[in-house]
């Protein structure tokens, strides 16, 4: 691995970006660092300085009120967010989500805000995170922006985010009565493997809990950044999620994404298990908002 | 460039000159000659070089050395007590649970980790928790009876 660069540790957000403004394409933010030591070993990057967020207190809380719902701070570890009360309570998709993230030594240190800004597109935690509308925080020397996720990710290993801005926080609205999700994902090798296909599912029923009201589908793995199935979400609101219906919203749903053909399965296989997942995914969500 | 930085491993102060790419592992293994902690993949998978770090579980291999200041270590050879193996090693060894024994640092502390948060695990937390600790010799079965009749007390 490249060892020639500088490691600054900054205290406040304000001193990172100052640095990153500095420093600019010669520099990369390091959280949990698990995504970035990996490509620096490859040589994909080789950067000069390294901004460590690690100093930086305060910024890994988990809050929840009802009125702004739930906010992450970016350096709360995958495995906080999974074991917290306030998530397991209100957000339990989130959790089940959180807990498939890698190993337990992945979720001990990786953060939040690294996953998002890593921007693979077959991490675990963006399609339950699309499916719950989340938003992020990004702060830059000019200002605070928030972005919608879907906004956010633009392309493998891209985001929106400029050199000098920082995300410091992922939102997510309070969800409304009579809702659930559920998160499934399809791996080829082992447990621990990044997944073949992965759903999440968000519904809302109606006041009788028999039709859809509400559905927003996540998909990751899938296509060049995690993505929102918009047109089988269409399809199903205002249906009852039964056998047929779920077919045809899979077939839809197939046609929204464009995996490619590797080692953990064939495009057309990848399609067809977006079918079954989707079907899966719906099904366990509606059981979950009924209850 | 070179920077001091103290780390405290199994209840000792090392104070280490690093550059600030060096890797935990690496520091732990060849400044600190702790050899017990492996590395295998060096790339987070196969939990060879699993220590505990404030008693948490996390990849040796994926972490910077400067990262870990301030921080409690625990390597394998911290988990001995007065002489006395820690109850895991010990039901290790009368399970039988090793075979090449290169795995064995890695799956101990993950075990370690795992029974502290949760002591009375059941088999299903214990696969869960294992997941991503990789037996080349596939001897996961005695593992998993030896880590139960510890968390079965």
């Amino acid at each position: 691995m490249s060892r020639d660069f500088e490691l600054l540790e900054p205290k406040t957000v304000k001193e990172a970006c100052a640095m990153l403004s500095k420093h600019r394409d010669q520099a990369k933010v390091i959280a949990g660092g698990l995504s970035l030591l990996l490509f620096m070993r490859e040589g994909l990057f080789k950067p000069r300085f390294l901004v460590s967020l690690m100093k930086i207190k305060g910024l890994d809380y988990i809050k929840h009120d009802a009125k702004k719902g739930l906010r992450i701070g970016a350096l709360a570890t995958h495995r906080s967010i999974e074991n917290s009360k306030v998530v397991k309570a209100k957000y339990p998709v989130l959790a089940e989500t959180f807990h498939r993230v890698g190993s337990m030594r992945i979720r001990n240190v990786g953060t939040i805000g690294g996953n998002l800004c890593h921007a693979d597109p077959r991490l675990d935690p963006p399609p339950t995170l699309l499916a719950l509308d989340a938003k992020v925080k990004v702060v830059g020397p000019k200002g605070t922006r928030s972005i919608r996720l879907e906004d956010f990710l633009t392309n493998y290993y891209e985001t929106v985010i400029r050199p000098n801005e920082i995300l410091t926080e992922v939102s997510v609205p309070s969800q409304p009565p009579r809702t659930g999700g559920a998160y499934v994902r399809f791996s080829t090798k082992t447990n621990d493997d990044t997944p073949a296909v992965e759903l999440a599912a968000v519904v809302t029923l109606d006041p009788k809990k028999e039709v859809l009201a509400d559905v927003r589908i996540g998909l990751g793995a899938l296509a060049p950044t995690a993505v929102r199935a918009k047109k089988a979400e269409a399809f199903l609101k205002g249906k009852r999620p039964e056998e047929d219906v779920l077919k045809e919203a899979g077939m839809i749903a197939s046609q929204e994404v464009e995996p490619i053909g590797d080692l953990r399965g064939s495009e057309e296989y990848k399609k067809e298990m977006v079918g079954v997942m989707l079907k899966r995914g719906i099904q366990a969500a509606f059981e979950k908002a009924k209850a | 460039m070179k920077r001091k930085i103290v780390l405290n491993v199994n209840n000792d102060n090392y104070e280490v000159e690093v550059e600030p790419g060096r890797l935990l592992a690496d520091v732990i293994r060849e400044d600190i000659g702790l050899t017990g902690t492996k590395k295998g993949c060096e790339i987070g998978v196969c939990g060879a070089c699993t220590v505990l770090l404030d008693g948490k579980a996390v990849s040796s291999c994926l972490m910077l050395a400067v990262h870990a200041v301030g921080k409690k270590i625990t390597t394998i050879e911290g988990l001995m007590k007065n002489g006395e193996l820690d109850p895991l090693q010990k039901a290790f060894v009368d399970y039988g649970a090793f075979q090449c024994g290169f795995c064995t640092p890695g799956v101990l502390m993950a075990s370690k980790a795992m029974l502290n948060e949760n002591p009375h695990a059941t088999e299903h937390e214990i696969r869960e928790g294992l997941n991503g600790n990789l037996c080349r010799c596939t001897g996961y079965a005695k593992m998993i009876d030896a880590i139960k009749s510890v968390a079965g007390r």
